[in-house]
């Protein structure tokens, strides 16, 4: 727990609420000692005055000290808050750690009493409860409390049953530890933060409970801060300043308490998801920027990206993610780009699209489509061309579709927007366009809500709509990777299809099949490079880059049965931690003092349609 | 190289209760069999849906088989208790398929790893540190690592500290549970490469569970095919790779496709046929 | 939709006899005798032992129950024992006052809370610095206090709206609306911190789902992805919200009524409580128990009409 006192320590807010209330308490404590007068005293004389030096915050009704009050009240008031919150957290926790952990039959009668707590008016109870036993407020915030327990036994237990989920809890369950030992190691400290959060804040709900009670007159008859509030409002017209100070102190403390509550959950989410906020990364300077790439352009390209540079802010400082990306498309033409996670691929495939995360800039370079320059048109231009002439495919095919419409109607969405034509003409076109993507069943899938249909009917419905406005260029990025390979099969006969009709595409990919069975070039890139371009089969028979070669030959297909697969040590570096010269010199077989001096550049090789990113291609 | 039958599983069914639904529950296994021998690797391939992952937790006892029979060493674990469970995974481990769940992120990797030495074997401290510096020493990792988080560590180094996890109990069995499906396919080959080490030299004994027949051709000694809850095919794994029996087998095998473009056309048009036999018998 | 309908009444039937039930037991275990308490001290035993024997006091609990249940079946909630109206007929008479003023204060929460929420998503910056504090602020600031605030700046100091009283809509819909400005702006604008706080966060966190990207990416114009998609994802969870809200701001009409009063349900709640009049105060929980129903009933059904996944 450690840990988690410094991180806390570290948030002034909390900490200085934490003072605050510990001051409260300590105040409340010896009232005896620290009050100017006992909380009764009379002062007639003073009655219903403004502040003065007899009395700071002035006097009340019988001139009662209006000071004293408050230091006493909180006796009564804080009373009763730690009664609710006691009886809240002992009712609320172990039922919905037992709830979450166990299941069956004990959680559903935890999740019913919950749903049943919810239909019952608290504040009603409380009074029925109050008009039973007159003034016993305590009795009245015991019943509150009993009345919240299943609202947190419910939010506990999903926490609970969340972490339960966890595969170390699986593997932890596999092993045999007991339930004692997995509840204390994995499942308390992952639920103690909603635990403090939701405690706090009903600790704060009961301060305004309490607090009500006293200003109706229906709890204590103690001085207490509720009762404060009601002889203000008594007194609203001849002393308006009687709301001051009970005010202030009631709204205060009950923020403190959230504020506590809050700084304790994050301190110890932190601790949980194992950040170090204390030994941040120094302050870095970016990384050598890439050096510009020159290939001039194929005349009759569809598609031209151009020394496509991207930054993005990492830890604060802008950092190149990609760098110096060139490449053409022909009409009709299909690119694959390779890589492994980390490369650049994706920032690649959304930067195309002018759809870059927010904090991303293009600082080199372009994408030409047709004759438009895709990174400086305008938004209503690019609009036009996406969805329209350049059609995208997601990754995740149901959460790529939005759940609260039917598929059909998030087809004939497109259709309009890219035709112009109307509600019933979209709707026949949608229909068409499911059948042309190969749907069984058209007219059911148009009427079906994403989460009523496979993946595979997904990313076909997918499809269609990037079909919509009739493009000229497909992005496809991991279109099949989230599925089953026999309907990845069948989605990639789709894809193929679509470009014998002469559709271009563009690929992204870490799967060599895959790429192989749809396109001619194929692109590698690797941390923010291309490293290698040439036609599929020429690169796959022969590759010239290190990396090109070493990915190929991971691939478990060439894998010779009791060998050892041939193995490419190391991990792709992240962005800010990518060296000077060549991306690659940490894992290169071939690595030589040339290659860690300054950047290389791409270079074309001599047998034609071919370039790659290596120092020592005349060596090799 | 195979021994004896260390586990068997027979007639195996699961069942689930689908939530908030009135329909009755979903059989995920129906009627499964398998065996892995002494020293053997089994491998259980299927897609999404086949029921796979349902028989590796049956065996580890994290969910309630429905009927069935799972035997460990001659031993009817079916049902055992926890305490049979402590007992029993000092022989039987398991290595998860997200490198990214399976350390719990707020300990450090040597406090997750060392755990059930802990707790479960009672072992001293001398004894925890020696096995701990042991089994990442077999996973390729230095000794200080034990002493950092989760989020300090690649997709890769964590699949090996989950793998360093079930070696310290030294275990004869270790079910990997898709353990390579969420790296990429340089780390994917570091970590298959170890694992095979660690066959050989701690005479360990695999069931392999992956939905990539390629994978597990290459780490499996046998193969078991399941397609919606059924075992279509087992055999010899190169037996199931190349010279497939079952229909389903065959489209599995033909639906993924092969780094080159030449061979990759040829399947294609194979498959091709193949369904359109299917469709016009 | 038929469905919801039945298993929300399966729920309901059971709640409403739990509500009924424990008033009565708890009624059952009043230290003293109601007879004595109605007829004051100096009555004699007699007196008493006749009034016991005409509200039926002396028969076993569950006898009482269900006579009770029963009549409560045919409108009958029984006989208030401090002003010896019939329950019913009071609660009738301060139903209006209390529906118009959660009406008037759930309109302003959803609608403040749900423009505030929306704003700051999309804006960020100030305007998602001011929504954290109004959230913190609406947690933090006692409904009566608040109250009792405005009384002082808007009817005190600034004579513009009546400080107290209620007038009918059938007598005057100007003097209905002035006097309902305080109460409800007291009840709503701290209803409106949770709305807020659970639009933004529903906002923020369906903008970053992927099916937004692929509308971007699809070219679909933002003000659409916002407007049509974006929203209606993010409402369903507001709607939740805006429940919960309903059941708070029944207990807080019990403190705004007293504050301003208002001749409705709260505040004779709050009598009822101060005079010990149990037949009222069981009554009036019965039927904010069915209120609350009622409310969640619409919520699940406004739900289910939202999100698809409910539905199919």
């Amino acid at each position: 727990m450690n840990g988690v006192a410094a991180r806390f320590a570290r948030r002034p807010l909390a900490v200085v609420s934490l003072g605050y209330l510990l001051l409260v308490v300590a105040v409340t404590l010896f009232a005896g000692r620290i009050a100017p007068y006992p909380p009764d005293r009379q002062d007639l004389g003073a009655a219903l005055t403004g502040p003065s030096r007899a009395h700071l915050l002035g006097a009340g009704e019988l001139g009662r000290d209006v000071l004293s009050r408050m230091i006493y009240g909180g006796r009564a008031t804080l009373l009763a808050v730690l009664v609710t919150m006691v009886v809240f957290t002992l009712a609320g926790v172990p039922a919905g750690i037992l709830a979450g952990y166990r299941g069956g039959r004990f959680d559903r009668f935890v999740l019913t009493s919950a749903d049943l707590m919810f239909a019952i008016p608290v504040m009603i109870v409380l009074l029925v409860v109050l008009a039973i036993f007159p003034n016993n407020e305590v009795a009245a915030m015991a019943v509150s409390g009993l009345l919240g327990a299943p609202g947190l036994a419910r939010v506990v237990r999903s926490a609970t049953l969340g972490v339960r989920e966890e595969l170390y809890v699986r593997a932890a369950v596999a092993s045999g530890l007991r339930d004692t030992v997995i509840l204390r190691r994995h499942v308390l400290p992952r639920v103690t933060g909603t635990i403090l959060v939701q405690v706090s804040m009903f600790g704060a709900g009961a301060v305004l409970l309490e607090t009500g009670l006293g200003f109706l007159g229906l709890g204590t008859t103690a001085a207490s801060w509720g009762n404060l509030v009601g002889e203000a409002s008594r007194n609203l017209g001849t002393l308006p300043w009687l709301l001051i100070p009970s005010g202030v102190l009631i709204i205060t403390v009950i923020l403190a308490i959230n504020l506590v509550g809050d700084g304790l959950r994050d301190a110890l989410a932190e601790r949980q998801n194992g950040v170090t906020t204390g030994t941040r990364r120094p302050a870095r300077t970016p990384p050598a920027a890439s050096t510009p790439d020159d290939t001039p352009p194929a005349p009759d390209a569809l598609l031209e990206v151009r020394d496509l540079t991207v930054t993005l802010p990492i830890d604060g400082v802008p950092t190149e993610v990609i760098g110096g990306v060139s490449f053409d498309l022909r009409p009709g033409e299909a690119l694959g780009i390779v890589g492994e996670s980390g490369c650049g691929k994706t920032v690649t495939a959304s930067a195309l699209l002018g759809l870059l995360p927010p904090g991303a800039a293009i600082t080199r370079g372009g994408v030409r489509f047709r004759d438009t320059d895709l990174t400086r048109a305008s938004a209503a231009q690019a609009r036009r061309i996406r969805g329209g002439a350049i059609g995208w495919i997601s990754q995740d095919p149901i959460a790529g579709l939005d759940p609260s419409f039917t598929a059909g109607a998030q087809v004939a969405e497109a259709v309009r927007l890219h035709t112009g034509c109307g509600r019933r003409e979209a709707r026949r076109k949608a229909l068409d366009l499911l059948e042309r993507v190969r749907l069984t069943d058209p007219p059911r899938v148009y009427r079906s809500y994403p989460h009523q249909l496979s993946g595979g009917m997904a990313q076909r419905v997918g499809i269609a709509a990037a079909l919509a406005g009739d493009p000229a260029l497909l992005i496809a990025d991991e279109p099949t990777t989230a599925l089953d390979v026999t309907v990845q099969a069948e989605i990639l006969d789709l894809l193929r299809e679509l470009r014998r009709a002469g559709t271009a595409i563009v690929l992204i990919t870490h799967d060599w099949g895959v790429l192989a069975d749809l396109c001619d070039t194929a692109v590698v890139m690797y941390a923010g490079q291309v490293v290698e371009r040439a036609p599929v089969a020429a690169m796959v028979a022969a590759p010239v880059h290190p990396y090109t070669g070493a990915l190929l030959r991971s691939d478990p297909h060439h894998a010779v049965r009791g060998e050892p697969l041939p193995v490419l040590a190391g991990a792709v570096p992240a962005p800010a931690d990518r060296p000077t010269g060549c991306h690659f010199q940490n894992r290169c077989p071939r690595v030589t003092d040339g290659c860690r001096d300054r950047p290389i550049a791409i270079r074309p090789l001599p047998e034609g349609d071919r370039t790659a990113r290596c120092a020592r291609i005349g060596a090799i | 190289m195979t021994g004896d039958v260390l586990l068997r599983v027979r007639d195996l069914e699961v069942c689930y209760r689908r939530p908030g639904r009135r329909s009755g529950p979903v059989t995920a296994v129906h009627g499964v069999d398998l065996t892995v021998h002494r020293g053997e690797t089994v491998g259980v391939v299927g897609e999404s849906g086949s029921g796979k992952s349902s028989i590796g937790a049956a065996v580890l006892g994290l969910i309630r088989p429905h009927a069935g029979l799972v035997e460990f060493d001659g031993r009817d674990i079916t049902h055992c208790s926890r305490a049979e469970r402590r007992e029993l995974a000092r022989r039987m481990q398991v290595v998860f398929q997200d490198p990214y769940g399976s350390m719990n992120p707020a300990r450090t990797v040597g406090d997750t790893v060392t755990e059930a030495l802990r707790y479960n074997l009672g072992l001293n401290r001398h004894e925890i540190r020696e096995r701990l510096d042991r089994a990442l020493d077999d996973v390729g990792l230095p000794p200080e690592t034990a002493g950092r988080y989760p989020a300090q560590f690649s997709g890769g180094q964590r699949q090996r500290l989950a793998i360093a996890r079930a070696l310290v109990m030294e275990p004869e069995f270790i079910v990997c549970d898709e353990p390579t499906s969420a790296l990429d396919l340089s780390v994917q080959a570091q970590v298959l490469n170890l694992l095979a080490g660690l066959q050989q030299s701690r005479g360990l004994s695999y069931l392999f569970i992956s939905h990539d027949l390629a994978v597990v051709r290459h780490l499996s000694d046998r193969i078991v095919v399941l397609r919606a809850g059924r075992v279509v095919e087992h055999g010899p794994a190169e037996t199931v790779a190349v010279e497939p029996s079952h229909p389903y087998t065959r489209a599995l095998i033909a639906a993924a496709p092969v780094p080159d473009p030449e061979q990759q056309r040829l399947r294609r048009s194979a498959r091709r046929q193949a369904l359109s036999k299917e469709s016009h018998p | 939709m038929i469905r919801i309908v039945l298993r929300r009444l399966a729920v309901a039937i059971p709640v409403l006899l739990l509500v009924s039930l424990i008033t009565f037991v708890l009624a059952d275990l009043v230290p003293g005798d109601a007879a004595r308490s109605i007829l004051g001290a100096n009555a004699t035993d007699a007196q008493v032992t006749a009034l016991t024997e005409q509200l039926g006091l002396n028969r076993p609990l569950p006898v009482r129950y269900g006579s009770w249940l029963a009549a409560a079946l045919h409108g009958d909630l029984g006989t208030s024992i401090f002003t010896g109206e019939p329950v019913s007929r009071a609660m009738l008479d301060r139903f209006p006052a209390t529906v118009s003023l959660i009406a008037g204060a759930v309109l302003l929460a959803g609608l403040l809370g749900a423009g505030l929420g929306i704003a700051s998503a999309l804006r960020g910056g100030w305007l998602g610095r001011a929504v954290d504090v109004i959230a913190l602020l609406g947690m933090a600031v006692p409904g009566f206090w608040f109250a009792l605030v405005l009384v002082t700046l808007f009817a005190v100091r600034l004579p513009l709206f009546p400080a107290t009283g209620y007038t009918p809509f059938t007598d005057s819909p100007v003097g209905w609306f002035e006097s309902l400005v305080l109460p409800v702006l007291t009840l709503g604008i701290p209803a409106a911190a949770p709305v807020a706080k659970q639009t933004r966060d529903g906002v923020l966190t369906e903008l970053g789902r992927p099916y937004v990207h692929v509308l971007r990416a699809r070219g679909v114009p933002e003000r659409l992805v916002i407007l049509k998609h974006v929203l209606r994802n993010a409402a369903a969870p507001v709607v939740t919200v805006l429940g919960i809200v309903v059941v708070v701001l029944l207990g807080g009409t019990v403190l705004a009524e007293s504050v301003f009063v208002v001749p409705g349900l709260g505040g004779l709640a709050v009598s009822a409580t101060a005079a010990h009049d149990i037949p009222t105060i069981q009554a009036i929980a019965v039927l904010f128990t069915v209120i609350v129903m009622v409310v969640n009933l619409l919520i699940e059904m406004v739900y289910a009409m939202v999100n698809p996944k409910v539905r199919t």
